[in-house]
């Protein structure tokens, strides 16, 4: 039990921004600037709450809210490449409507309320953490150890090269945004199978602050998991120290510092894909 | 004015039609809602002001993207600028004391004004001498600006008191009078007179001065500005300057006018919500004013529905987000960066 409560009260705010930051690495690989991460972690919990609200099924709910966050990865991809669309504006914009529309559904679905609570008593906690290292070494290696992840990473950096070279850069693009919405939506389930309830605007800027560890980690699926727990652990310390030491505003703000100086090149040159944010015809 | 310029009604026709499938598949009357939109943001008078109060901070921040956007850069930080702005306004507004009342308001403006300025200049000397892109840093000002404010408000002795979560109040010489002649209720104020004024010079500016066509040129290409002997750094800082001054401008409104501290949490979505204004309006200040009226209609108009109905106001969200996408959809296939 103890066990339980420790592995709880570390892994509940690295989960998150872990499943986040990598749907961010994909996403950005292929060259898509992912501000959208905000909108799937919101409606993968939102779905998440729903499905097992009604059927009871927390295997049905992590599944069912992985799939409407890949979705919503379609729907960035489409907006971004096809229609060619700014990616910061198609981010926002994502993010702007999922926040109203969770909360309409919610209220519709739940007498006017813009929160409910779903009757879950397990600890999400262990499967998170096995779908952590499975996911990590997943991405790790498709990325940088295989003939597939090699074409993935240059979509990112030179899609013209790439397309003469005859990979076809919209479907890597397309099954990119897919998988970074499915895995972004495993840590929005967390979110609500963690806290047992979905409130209005619960994923409260993580998917920014995943945006952060990316760049912070280089765009490199293991520096960007170091990166993850260095700002989880700003968190840490918050509930550690209870706002006594230091006060919580400032434990908040320093994941933006922090890659805000990362950015200056203080540590170390930042380098991220080189077609990043680009718009192809 | 061309038909082109008329197509973002499309777009709001478009978030409209989805909304009410929305709607109607959650079994409420989509021509109800509608209607009651109309009736809560323009059928009376005092629904007016309440638009007009609305869309007033929007004026400011539709403005400061605008002046950004037009000269080629993304500035995402305008709800930043409008936080730091605020909070230098609320700053000097009670502790700024002069005995002539007039110089003690044009020292809250101008704090207002330096605060923004402030704000914006760190991104734009990175982007100039370090070449950080201005989106990811002016995202990490917001976060940090907003837990800043947050910071020096709570837990430092501008709290007012140990149980209210705000600064003093500013003195009355430095606050903006009220417009009460449609209704005494709301809090629109002399702010939104200064915002039209200012969306009017900026137009002019931008038309007619010198600093205004380099600001266009550096916007359409940065390479034909600097082969025309443009300096593109000083435009970029200039730039900022300006642009964050303005949206500092907006956080002067909400602190002189409508709040008369800073509350912690202050109102955000202001910066982004312009963002959204001023791409409708094709980055064009004359036309920011009709836009942010609409967006100040979907505030006005969405709040009375909270009220009246079961609907929550966030449904609101839901246009505003399509707008936003599908608004930009057609503007970069147009060509240029982001405009």
């Amino acid at each position: 039990m103890n066990l339980i409560k420790t592995a709880t009260l570390i892994l509940t705010p690295f989960i998150p921004l872990y499943f986040a930051a990598m749907g961010g690495v994909l996403s950005e690989k292929a060259g898509i600037i992912n501000l959208a991460l905000e909108s799937f972690l919101l409606i993968s919990a939102f779905i998440c709450g729903i499905v097992f609200h009604f059927t009871r099924s927390p295997l049905l709910a992590v599944l069912t809210a992985c799939s409407a966050s890949a979705l919503w990865g379609f729907l960035h991809f489409l907006f971004t490449t096809e229609l060619r669309i700014n990616h910061i504006i198609s981010g926002l914009g994502l993010n702007i409507f999922t926040s109203g529309l969770t909360v309409y559904l919610t209220s519709v679905l739940f007498n006017e309320e813009r929160s409910f609570h779903i009757p879950y008593s397990g600890h999400p906690v262990y499967l998170f953490f096995v779908l952590f290292i499975m996911t990590l070494v997943l991405v790790s290696v498709f990325l940088h150890g295989t003939g597939i992840g090699l074409r993935y990473r240059s979509v990112g950096e030179n899609p013209l090269e790439a397309r003469v070279a005859g990979v076809r850069t919209g479907r890597y693009k397309a099954w990119g945004l897919v998988a970074s919405g499915f895995l972004t939506g495993l840590g929005g389930a967390f979110l609500v199978l963690q806290s047992g309830s979905f409130v209005k605007d619960i994923s409260a800027g993580r998917g920014y602050i995943a945006l952060a560890a990316v760049i912070f980690g280089n765009w490199k699926p293991l520096s960007v998991t170091m990166g993850v727990i260095i700002f989880a652990s700003f968190e840490w310390l918050g509930i550690f120290f209870q706002g006594s030491l230091i006060p919580n505003q400032i434990i908040s703000m320093l994941p933006y510092l922090v890659t805000l100086l990362f950015l200056m090149g203080i540590f170390k040159k930042a380098s991220p894909p080189a077609s990043l944010g680009k718009i192809y015809g | 004015m061309t038909v082109r310029k008329l197509r973002p009604l499309l777009f709001v026709l478009a978030g409209s039609i989805f909304l009410s499938v929305v709607l109607l598949l959650t079994g409420n009357n989509p021509l109800k809602f509608f209607l009651d939109l109309i009736r809560g943001s323009l059928g009376s008078a005092s629904a007016i002001s309440y638009t007009l109060q609305y869309m007033t901070p929007l004026l400011y921040t539709g403005l400061a993207a605008a002046i950004a956007f037009r000269s080629g850069i993304f500035n995402i930080g305008v709800e930043g600028q409008l936080y730091i702005g605020a909070l230098f306004s609320a700053l000097a507004g009670c502790y700024l004391k002069t005995d002539i009342p007039c110089l003690h308001f044009l020292f809250t403006l101008a704090a207002a004004m330096a605060g923004g300025a402030l704000w914006a200049l760190i991104p734009a000397l990175l982007k100039v001498h370090l070449k950080v892109n201005e989106v990811i840093s002016t995202i990490m000002m917001n976060y940090i600006a907003l837990n800043l404010c947050n910071f020096l408000v709570m837990e430092t002795d501008l709290r007012v008191d140990k149980s209210l979560p705000f600064t003093k109040n500013i003195l009355p010489s430095a606050g903006l009078s009220k417009i009460d002649i449609l209704s005494p209720e709301t809090m629109l104020n002399t702010g939104f007179l200064i915002g039209i004024a200012l969306c009017l010079l900026f137009a002019f500016i931008f038309s007619r001065t010198a600093i205004g066509f380099k600001m266009n040129i550096t916007g359409r290409s940065v390479k034909a500005a600097s082969y025309a002997g443009i300096d593109v750094k000083k435009i970029i800082i200039r730039t900022m300057l300006i642009s964050g001054a303005v949206a500092g401008l907006g956080g002067f409104e909400q602190i002189a006018g409508v709040f008369k501290h800073f509350v912690s949490p202050f109102p955000d979505g202001y910066g982004y919500l312009g963002i959204a204004v001023s791409l409708m309006a094709f980055n064009n200040p004359l036309f920011v004013i009709l836009t942010a009226f609409l967006f100040g209609m979907f505030d006005s108009g969405s709040s009375f529905i909270d009220i009246i109905s079961n609907v929550p106001r966030e449904i609101i969200y839901v246009i505003e987000g399509m707008i936003i996408i599908l608004v930009s959809s057609k503007i970069v296939r147009k060509g240029g960066e982001y405009v």
